[in-house]
């Protein structure tokens, strides 16, 4: 999400072993996270894909680290959202994309491994754990799906449900490692704005801990590990904000200003028109 | 060069990567994930980190502390 023309998006067909990268130019006023996975989601009537979506903060400023999911409930049908911390959402930018979507089902239990541009499908033997040599040493994120959810490590996605919807799909773990960089055109206007808003973690109503961080977040926080199933109707689900936080990423002209240092100038009518926006696709794909 | 710190508390790394980002900043001027070349050695009751590369042309600290203060370092020469 740090490039404000082009929205770059993984596709994932299990059934074909297929991975296919599709560069985006009409997904930017989706903004990220909640916004772009709908949209996505929407590019494919009748299927249930399983949709990950990082947000334009999630490796720029602090307190932004989670990862945005949508899928259809087995349950209810119902387009489910839910958010997992960690650093899944950044490793997946780091990658080089915004967002990653699973079609179909593979015919047997499988894991997938991403390494930048290099996307790997490898079946797997009952009980075997093989994905837990995948990737880049300490630049890599491993989602696992299993009766209890999908976990990135210690960071919980917020519903039992998604596991079950993976572990449908015979998708049993996906490995995401990026190492990608991105330059910066103003880095004396970016790092300013990066202090400024790392020093507000002291006037959060979330207090600093010793549990483990999300990727860019210096609080340790004891709400990291939950994840969050639903989000409200603000611009949080579309920053893939920290839910925990209040509300310190719902103010526009705060978020404006931000994105505007990215270089990302949607204007403050589109912002706060997105949630409504969104919310109204949603419901032409129940 | 390598400058060797002091660990004065006794947390461990959280994982937040804020030192890898902010490393890559000074680095490269971009966003990315640099790796920290960290060393964590005990000596005696003490730990230290050694840092290598991040000692400034003038022999400051181009990162100074961890940002999320699991560690709280000084200069142990």
């Amino acid at each position: 999400m740090l490039d404000k023309d082009k929205t770059t998006i993984l596709y994932i067909d299990l059934e074909k072993k297929e991975a296919e990268v599709k560069v985006h130019t009409d997904l930017t006023d989706w903004l990220g996270g909640l916004g772009v996975a709908v949209k996505l989601y929407s590019l494919f009537p009748g299927e249930s894909p399983v949709v990950f979506t990082n947000g334009p903060f999630t490796l720029t400023f602090p307190f932004a680290p989670f990862t945005c999911t949508i899928f259809r409930s087995p349950g209810t049908g119902k387009i489910v959202d839910a958010y997992g911390g960690g650093s899944f959402a950044a490793m997946l930018g780091l990658a080089g994309y915004d967002g990653l979507v699973i079609r179909n089902k593979a015919r047997r239990p499988m894991y997938l491994a991403i390494e930048n541009e290099k996307v790997t499908f490898r079946t797997l033997r009952e009980g075997e754990q093989a994905w837990q040599k995948e990737g880049l040493a300490g630049m890599r994120s491993v989602l696992e799906s299993g009766a209890g959810g999908v976990t990135d490590g210690y960071f919980h996605f917020g519903t039992d449900e998604l596991g079950g919807v993976l572990r449908a799909k015979n998708l049993l773990a996906v490995v995401v490692s990026g190492s990608h960089g991105y330059p910066l055109s103003d880095l004396a206007a970016y790092s300013s704005a990066y202090e400024e808003t790392l020093a507000q973690s002291e006037r959060l109503p979330v207090k600093s801990s010793n549990f483990p961080s999300c990727f860019g977040c210096p609080l340790g926080c004891q709400h990291s590990g939950k994840g969050l199933r639903e989000s409200e109707s603000d611009l949080a689900p579309f920053l893939v904000s920290c839910p925990f936080i209040g509300g310190f990423y719902k103010e526009v002209p705060l978020v404006f200003s931000l994105l505007s240092v990215l270089g990302l100038s949607l204007p403050h009518e589109q912002l706060e028109a997105l949630p409504l926006r969104v919310a109204e696709l949603r419901r032409t794909l129940m | 060069m390598t400058a060797r710190l002091e660990v004065t508390n006794e947390q461990f790394c959280r994982g937040c990567h804020l030192c890898c980002l902010a490393w890559a900043r000074i680095k490269s001027g971009t966003i990315s994930l640099a790796e920290v070349p960290v060393r964590v050695q005990r000596d005696g009751q003490k730990f230290f980190i050694t840092l290598e590369g991040v000692v400034g042309e003038e022999g400051n600290l181009l990162v100074q502390r961890c940002p999320r203060h699991c560690f709280s370092l000084t200069h142990a020469g």
